[in-house]
C-alpha cells in the first residue's frame, strides 16, 4: 500500500479525481480558483513592490488584486507549496525524484548538460511569455476555466494541446 | 502578522497539490512527452477524470449558491474573456510545454522532487512572464485576462 501511494505513479482514474476535489476544495474552502500561472507573476509583482491599487507608494500591481483581500499575495505562498509538495514526493521515495535530468528527457533529446539547460530554460520562458499571454496554463485554462465552463479556457486548452502535440512529433523527427 | 497568518494556509493546499501532481506523473516529461506523441494515454484519463469531477462539483456549488445558501453565498466563479492574447499566447505556451515536458505549476514540482534541471525551466518561466509584462505594456492595447 505505501508503495502504491508514495512510490508509483497514481492511476489515471485516481489522480484525476483528486485533482477535481482538489478544486472543489480549494474554492470552497478559500474561494480560489486554481491556477499555477499567476503565481509566478504574484512573486515578480510583490519582487517590485507593486501595490494593489494606485493609492500605494510603489508601481500599480498589473495582476488585480483586491485591497479588502486578507491574503493579496497567496500566490507565492502556493508557489512555495507546490515546491514542499514536490519535495515530499521524493522524501518518501516517489519514484524517479531526485534524478538531475527530468525522466525521459535524455533519452529523447540526447543533449549534454549544457545543452539541457539551455533548451529547458528557452523553454521555460516561452511557458512564462505564453502563459501570461494567453492569462492560464493547464491548471487554469484546462483544469478549472473548461470545468468552471468558460469558453475562452476551452478555445485556449484546445490550441495548447494542438500545438504542443504537432510540434512534438516535429522534435520526435529532428531528436529520437 | 495578520497578513502572514492568513497566507500561510496556503503553504498547505499549494503542497497539497504539488503532491498529487507529482503522483499522477503530470511533471514527468516523459509521460507529458508520451501524452503528445499519443503512446501515453493516461494524462487524457486524468484530466478528463479531474473535469469530469470538478465540472458537477462546481455545477452544484453555483446552484447552492443560487439558493443562497449561507456557505456558497460569497464563492467567486470567475468568467473568462477572450482577449487577443489568449490563443497566441496559448500556442506559445504548448511549443514550451512540448519542448520541456512541463507546465508552470510542474515546473516547481519537479525542483522540489530534486530535478536540479528544472532550475533552468523555473528561470525561463519568470523571465518569460517578466518579459511578456514589459512588451505588453509597450506594445499591446488590450485588458489582459487572469486566472484569479
Amino acid at each position: 500500500m505505501f508503495e502504491k501511494i508514495f512510490v508509483e505513479i497514481w492511476p489515471w482514474y485516481v489522480s484525476g479525481p483528486a485533482v477535481g476535489l482538489f478544486v472543489l476544495a480549494f474554492l470552497f474552502f478559500k474561494n480560489r480558483p486554481l491556477g499555477a500561472s499567476s503565481t509566478y507573476q504574484a512573486a515578480l509583482e510583490a519582487a517590485r513592490g507593486s501595490q494593489a491599487n494606485e493609492f500605494g507608494t510603489g508601481p500599480k500591481s498589473a495582476l488585480p488584486i483586491d485591497p479588502r483581500d486578507p491574503a493579496p499575495r497567496w500566490q507565492i505562498w502556493f508557489l512555495v507549496g507546490l515546491f514542499l509538495g514536490g519535495a515530499l514526493s521524493w522524501a518518501f521515495g516517489g519514484r524517479d525524484c531526485g534524478s538531475f535530468s527530468l525522466p525521459g528527457f535524455d533519452q529523447f533529446f540526447h543533449l549534454g548538460v549544457p545543452g539541457t539547460l539551455a533548451l529547458l530554460f528557452f523553454g521555460g520562458a516561452l511557458i512564462g511569455f505564453g502563459t501570461r499571454m494567453s492569462g492560464g496554463c493547464t491548471s487554469g485554462h484546462a483544469i478549472m476555466g473548461i470545468s468552471n465552463m468558460q469558453a475562452p479556457s476551452l478555445y485556449a486548452t484546445v490550441v495548447f494541446f494542438a500545438v504542443g502535440m504537432a510540434f512534438s512529433f516535429g522534435l520526435r523527427a529532428l531528436f529520437a | 502578522m495578520k497578513t502572514l497568518r492568513a497566507h500561510a494556509s496556503y503553504l498547505f493546499w499549494g503542497a497539497l497539490f504539488g503532491f498529487i501532481i507529482s503522483r499522477s506523473g503530470a511533471v514527468r516529461f516523459d509521460m507529458i512527452n508520451g501524452m503528445f506523441l499519443l503512446t501515453d494515454l493516461r494524462l487524457y484519463g486524468m484530466i478528463g477524470s479531474a473535469i469530469a469531477t470538478a465540472l458537477p462539483g462546481l455545477l452544484i456549488m453555483k446552484a447552492l449558491k443560487k439558493r443562497n445558501v449561507p456557505a456558497f453565498k460569497k464563492i467567486r466563479f470567475p468568467k473568462r474573456s477572450l482577449t487577443k492574447g489568449t490563443l497566441p499566447g496559448a500556442a506559445i505556451f504548448g511549443l514550451g510545454w512540448a519542448l520541456t515536458g512541463t507546465c508552470p505549476g510542474p515546473a516547481m514540482i519537479q525542483l522540489g522532487e530534486g530535478h536540479g534541471s528544472a532550475l533552468a525551466t523555473v528561470a525561463g518561466i519568470f523571465l518569460g512572464n517578466l518579459v511578456y509584462g514589459l512588451v505588453h505594456e509597450k506594445y499591446f492595447d488590450w485588458t489582459p485576462d487572469f486566472c484569479s
